[in-house]
């Protein structure tokens, strides 16, 4: 019976050419064991599908988290701001608002001649219909031109023209209605030029030139957003003289998921006449624990934008699972508790690009790749028959590429704090069996401080 | 040192080779099939393990060194498969549904030599999943009750308990047969 033979049915080659080569396309499968070829390629798919969901679901609060994490620090930031349809220049802060004095112009009766006449005090009769009002940024000049009417009790309308040909230079008065308050440390200086030419009798030719030169400094804190992600020249200026830093960092992957994984075994090792020996038979991986990381690095820059990473980063990978334990002399024991615990030793390499550097917080993007490589795959064993030890055999090393954005807080000029969520996709490798090779495309989320050298 | 035909095929198998995979399998399906339906009792069930058990086989015929008989070394890995589905499967409870409990010699090799294979074979997968397990373990793979006991957690008296009930049970079936023959 030992020698005895069956017919196989037909198709059954063609099922396991086409699980091979999926098993070649795929970084990993597990082999589940189903009740048909169907059943097998539909476990497979369910399997896929359900590496997907982990993956999407664990993306997701891990962009989740970055963005809440980002809207905290802007919003912690921003403490209000105008938008002013009529200002203009770049916003650093908002200093105040001023208005614009009505203006009322007299149409002359040869229509001519305008005249531009500013009043120092408005008629009690007088309604102001419009009123401009004009938001001045620090450290700049604003430009504006207002026409406003106005409508007086008699029924006289007056409007502004300006007739081609004519000096007539008007910028926007911005002197401050009395009672405004302006910030402190606000410096206004208008200066008003008034000319009169009395041209002919009935002809009244005024010009007036206004400028308004005002410059607030204001001490303290961004309150725009615009504050946030401009350009400091300060803190970019200072950051050139720092062309390196020491990072330390930890590291926590996604995919600490529980589930009937059907691991791939790992292979036997077969002694003559006394089957397997000094081996493991996986038959089911019970839980993964969460992959952590640790590491130490320095970044260098190599410009205000780009800069290179590159460290050493220690990881541990964790799993219990349950199968056959073949000892030394070839006894097997059935086990449903096998600890295993892989240590594994890496060099990462990163390339950062700054995409906005503010003064207290950067924003960047980064890529790079990580090769590493098991220094140790421990196995404890507790079965009914007494607990064992076991170290697993390591080939090769283990490639991975991984890509993210990162922000930095930088606490002094010399500290920062960072926190880089990151997507990372592990090659397939000879090393020991793990959770990455049932989810090579995992979510990471890395945090550490970078000191300044 | 001259390389045997077999070493030259796993060689093959080893680099990938999909001419030297199929050369494999037409040689170990027929061999392995048996196998994998003594322990299931069901073809169906049992032609699912056989290609379970080659997907296993050539993803990790790596780790096969040499040291032993290539087809040895892949029954090992079909006996595990069926093992682990049965397992799975909660198949390997014993019980306690034989219809007669005796307790009989068994003399495999008189006692069968009046039958052909075909209806060993279908006396063999009309055991329960539990016996059937013990049975084909011991008296056709050849592990001991030690061995059955640590590698399917049960004890060595339940090992040797079921596999006499699973003999008695044969041994009346077959004498039926015979009988009625």
């Amino acid at each position: 019976m030992d020698g005895a033979q069956e017919e196989v049915p037909e198709g059954v080659w063609d099922a396991i050419s086409s699980r091979l080569d999926e098993a070649e396309g795929v970084a990993a499968g597990p082999v589940g064991i189903g009740t048909g070829a169907a059943g097998s390629a539909a476990g497979a798919a369910v399997q896929k599908g359900r590496t997907v969901r982990i993956w999407l679901r664990n993306a997701g609060v891990g962009m989740a988290a970055a963005a809440a994490v980002a809207v905290a620090v802007v919003f912690g930031f921003r403490q209000g701001g105008s938008s002013d349809p009529v200002s203009g220049g770049q916003a650093v802060a908002q200093v105040q608002e001023d208005s614009v004095e009505v203006i009322q112009v007299v149409e002359a009766e040869d229509d001519a001649l305008i005249a531009v006449v500013p009043q120092e005090e408005a008629p009690a009769a007088e309604k102001v219909l419009a009123r401009a009002t004009t938001s001045t940024a620090v450290g700049t000049m604003t430009e504006a031109r207002t026409e406003v009417g106005t409508e007086t009790e008699a029924g006289t309308e007056s409007r502004t023209e300006t007739q081609v040909g004519t000096e007539t230079e008007t910028t926007t008065d911005t002197e401050s209605e009395a009672g405004t308050e302006t910030p402190v440390g606000t410096e206004t200086e208008t200066m008003t030029e008034i000319g009169t030419t009395v041209v002919a009798g009935n002809e009244t030719r005024t010009e007036v030139m206004t400028t308004t030169d005002t410059e607030t400094e204001v001490a303290g804190e961004i309150s725009d957003w615009d504050d946030v992600f401009a350009e400091d020249e300060e803190a970019v200026s200072r950051r050139r003289g720092h062309r390196v830093s020491l990072t330390i960092s930890g590291n926590a992957l996604g995919g600490n998921d529980s589930r009937d994984a059907d691991m791939v075994p790992g292979g036997p090792m077969y002694s003559q006449g006394q089957g397997f020996t000094n081996y493991i038979w996986e038959e089911h991986t019970i839980a993964y624990g969460i992959p952590i990381s640790a590491g130490v690095g320095v970044k260098i820059n190599f410009t205000d934008r780009f800069a290179m990473g590159i460290g050493i980063k220690y990881s541990l990978l964790t799993r219990t699972l349950e199968g056959i334990y073949y000892n030394n002399e070839g006894k097997a024991f059935e086990v449903q508790d096998i600890r295993n615990s892989q240590h594994y030793l890496g060099i990462p390499v990163n390339f950062y690009y700054s995409i906005i550097q503010g003064k207290h917080v950067d924003f960047y993007a980064y890529a790079g790749g990580t090769v590493e490589r098991c220094l140790a795959d421990k196995y404890l064993i507790n079965s009914d028959s007494g607990t064992f030890n076991h170290d697993g055999s390591i080939t090769g090393v283990q490639f991975s590429a991984n890509a993210g954005i990162g922000v930095e807080f930088l606490a002094t000029k010399w500290l920062g704090i960072y926190i880089d969520p990151s997507i990372g996709y592990y090659f397939d490798s000879p090393q020991p069996n793990s959770i990455r090779k049932t989810q090579p495309l995992m979510f990471g989320f890395e945090a550490g401080l970078r000191f300044r050298l | 040192m001259t390389v045997t035909p077999e070493q030259e095929l796993v060689e093959k198998c080893q680099k990938g080779d999909k001419v030297a995979q199929k050369e494999v399998y037409d040689l170990l399906a027929p061999r392995m099939f048996p196998v994998c339906i003594r322990y299931v009792g069901d073809r169906a069930v049992a032609q699912d393990l056989l290609q379970d058990g080659f997907v296993t086989l050539f993803t990790h015929i790596d780790s096969f060194k040499g040291d032993g008989s290539f087809e040895g070394w892949a029954r090992k890995i079909f006996v595990n498969t069926a093992l682990m589905y049965l397992r799975k499967k909660d198949a390997l409870k014993m019980t306690e549904d034989l219809e007669t409990v005796r307790h009989l010699s068994w003399d495999g090799a008189s006692q069968t030599e009046n039958i052909g294979y075909q209806e060993l074979m279908k006396l063999i997968m009309a055991l329960p999943a539990g016996f059937r397990t013990i049975f084909n373990m011991y008296v056709i793979e050849g592990y001991s009750h030690r061995e059955i006991s640590q590698i399917l957690g049960i004890s060595e008296v339940t090992s040797r308990t079921q596999l006499s009930r699973a003999r008695a049970w044969l041994q009346d079936k077959i004498n039926e047969m015979t009988q009625n023959a």
